[in-house]
């Protein structure tokens, strides 16, 4: 099925573009306002792109055209959920975050509310989202650079790992904002193709690809209802907040609001996104569709697919669409989704520590330009060494619940924190922070009381917390934390935070040139 | 792609970044007047009740259909499983599936085309405002 050297030509050439563009945007990448947000100059369409690009990672492509192919209906759900958070951030935070922020999300909880605690809050709770969904990024990397090219799993996780480092490092912003543009252009024409092609085979008649879909399938039209992905109304529940309010919180994506100059280029950046996002899920769902038609008819790539694993699905209908060329293409298509999740992941984590920690925390906001990006570039080195380590610690890890884990600790921790903090006038740092930390400590330790890790990894039996997420309690938990701690705060720092409410709101809503103004008056 | 002339020195000169208010740097610089007279400013109240509102409608729709839907797949899936277009072998839950992606697309460029454009003009009309008043 492999044809090794179209693969890795495809493979070799992705990775030389993307270090040419790390070289030319190093060559502009001097400040930190270009090291962190790109100059803040992009424009509303690139921005969506980038963004579409850094939110749809293989796991999903991969992951849910095998669970279409797997389960038919079920796949949606997922799309779904992902798709729907796209909408909640526009409404809910978009625009107040870009007027009232610079280059991470702890400029806007840190506007009125203490600086000590927002940003150790945000570090932390950021450094815990970033890490665990690297750990879930090398791992599929590394499986996946070995069944595709033949690479041992070391070296695969070894090669993602300074590649991203590179990017980071050399490029910043702008070189990680390329690399998903790209990825995302490669990622959605190559779904476009194969949904072409397979169409093409039924004669562009939708019915007729669904019907013999359900025929193909062993359990045939069960495939076109729910199936038992959702067992009850309470993992429903929780994995809707998990996804709708997670996605608000993940820092990758708030970094995303700061490459854009203005409020209206962050709304249509939004706007981009979504659509991309939804073209891409629907063309995901018709992919495994496609695949049940295409690849269950014949008994060879039936039973090939059976014995590999349910993220093959795509690549063996790359194969069988279009032969060895499609297949490569696509393969080196799936390399390029890791490394610009991975890129986006990093610097994130990066400008936590040399922004967040470093310069606004340890130099009180003192520390020169230069000095600022040079922190970073160390941190972005030291994520790549940690990734590549982790990723070669949990090589035979089932990691899994790790996806879960960071979209329920990014609705319990980071989401609450920065809504609340956004429009309630009552909100204190000291409820901001408690209510922050409540909601990182329960996410995290019930999600290692449940099944997720108690019985599938720690095998220790029938789990005490009986639901795989837990954003139907941390997510409250963490709200009700945050106010009734905001309420009894009476303290002097609480009275000038409330005090403060007025002009932050002012500012979120009318952005920049309402401060110049102001200032002139 | 346009790339902004490489500002030299420090670019924390820039107008856009945000004064920080929090209480260590000495709480709101005189920004209470500024408040005031934009709490009086009808433009200014257009803009805040108009955006809060469709802001309101949009969320609460969105999330109200996503947990029905979820609901629904969780306690009556059969609903689901339905062929409701007579001849069509796609299901009710595809057909509802399919409506909440495009119905996501369409919510979210409702509210940019309206904050282009209406909100973007009462804002302006704001700034404006203040401009005047020094």
């Amino acid at each position: 099925m492999n044809d090794r050297p179209v693969s890795i030509a495809l493979f070799g050439a992705f990775i030389a573009l993307s270090l040419t563009i790390t070289w030319w945007a190093a060559r502009r990448t001097h400040s930190r306002k270009e090291f962190y947000a790109a100059g803040s100059a992009l424009g509303g369409f690139q921005n969506g792109l980038a963004i579409a690009g850094d939110y749809t990672s293989a796991a999903t492509f991969l992951g849910v055209t095998g669970l279409v192919y797997s389960s038919g209906f079920d796949g949606l759900l997922y799309a779904i959920g992902f798709l729907m958070a796209w909408p909640i951030i526009l409404f809910l935070i978009a625009e107040p975050l870009r007027n009232l922020g610079r280059y991470t999300f702890a400029d806007v909880t840190s506007y009125r509310l203490s600086a000590v605690p927002m940003r150790s809050f945000a570090a932390i709770s950021t450094l815990v989202i970033v890490t665990f969904y690297l750990i879930t990024q090398m791992v599929a990397a590394g499986n996946l650079v070995q069944i595709l090219f033949g690479i041992p799993y070391s070296l695969a996780v070894l090669l993602v790992g300074v590649l991203m480092t590179l990017y980071v490092v050399f490029g910043g912003m702008l070189a990680t904002t390329w690399v998903q543009i790209i990825k995302a252009v490669l990622l959605f024409s190559g779904s476009l193709l194969m949904v072409t092609l397979i169409c093409s085979r039924f004669g562009f008649d939708l019915e007729k690809l669904f019907r013999t879909a359900v025929a193909l399938h062993p359990q045939h039209s069960a495939i076109l209802a729910p199936g038992g992905f959702i067992k009850d109304p309470f993992s429903a529940v929780s994995l809707g907040i998990a996804l709708i309010f997670g996605t608000a919180g993940l820092p990758h994506i708030l970094m995303r609001f700061f490459t854009v100059p203005n409020a209206q280029q962050a709304r249509n950046s939004v706007l981009v996104a979504t659509t991309f996002i939804g073209l891409f899920y629907t063309l995901l769902f018709l992919l495994g569709f496609g695949a049940i038609a295409v690849l269950r008819g014949d008994p060879t790539t039936r039973e090939a697919v059976q014995n590999a694993s349910g993220n093959m699905v795509a690549l063996y209908l790359a194969n069988a669409l279009g032969g060895p060329v499609l297949f490569g293409f696509i393969s080196a298509v799936a390399f390029s989704t890791i490394l610009a999740v991975v890129s986006g992941l990093t610097i994130a984590g990066a400008s936590a520590v040399s922004h967040d920690l470093y310069a606004s925390l340890l130099r009180g906001g003192k520390a020169k330009d230069n000095e600022e990006v040079v922190v970073s570039r160390l941190a972005a080195c030291a994520f790549g060494i940690v990734s590549v380590a982790m990723g070669l610690l949990f090589e035979h890890q089932n990691v899994a619940y790790l996806v879960g884990l960071t979209f329920a600790v990014s609705a319990s921790a980071n989401f609450p924190v920065l809504l609340v903090s956004l429009v309630w006038k009552n909100t204190t740092s000291r409820g901001a922070l408690l209510g922050g930390m409540v909601g990182l400590a329960t996410s995290v330790s019930l999600v290692v009381l449940g099944p997720g890790v108690w019985t599938s990894v720690l095998g220790l039996g029938r789990a005490p917390f009986p639901l795989e997420n837990p954003a139907i309690i941390s997510c409250p938990a963490a709200l009700l934390t945050i106010w009734v701690v905001s309420s009894f705060d009476h303290s002097r720092t609480a009275q000038l935070e409330r005090a403060a409410f007025n002009a932050q709101f002012v500012r979120g809503e009318l952005g920049a040139q309402v401060s110049v103004e102001a200032a002139e008056a | 792609m346009t790339h902004p002339k490489r500002l030299k020195g420090n670019t924390d000169r820039d107008p856009q970044l945000a004064v920080p208010l929090a209480p260590e740097s000495g709480g709101v610089p005189g920004k209470d007047d500024l408040s005031r007279r934009l709490s009086i400013d009808p433009n200014f109240k257009a803009l805040v009740r108009e955006r809060f509102k469709l802001r309101l409608i949009l969320s609460v729709m969105v999330i109200l259909l996503y947990f029905s839907f979820m609901l629904l797949v969780a306690f009556w899936p059969a609903s689901l499983a339905s062929q409701i277009i007579p001849g069509s072998i796609v299901s009710a839950g595809i057909m509802s599936g399919i409506s909440l992606i495009v119905l996501s697309i369409a919510f979210t460029a409702i509210y940019v085309i309206r904050a282009n454009t209406r909100f973007e003009r009462l804002a302006q009309q704001v700034l404006k405002g203040t401009q005047r008043d020094e």
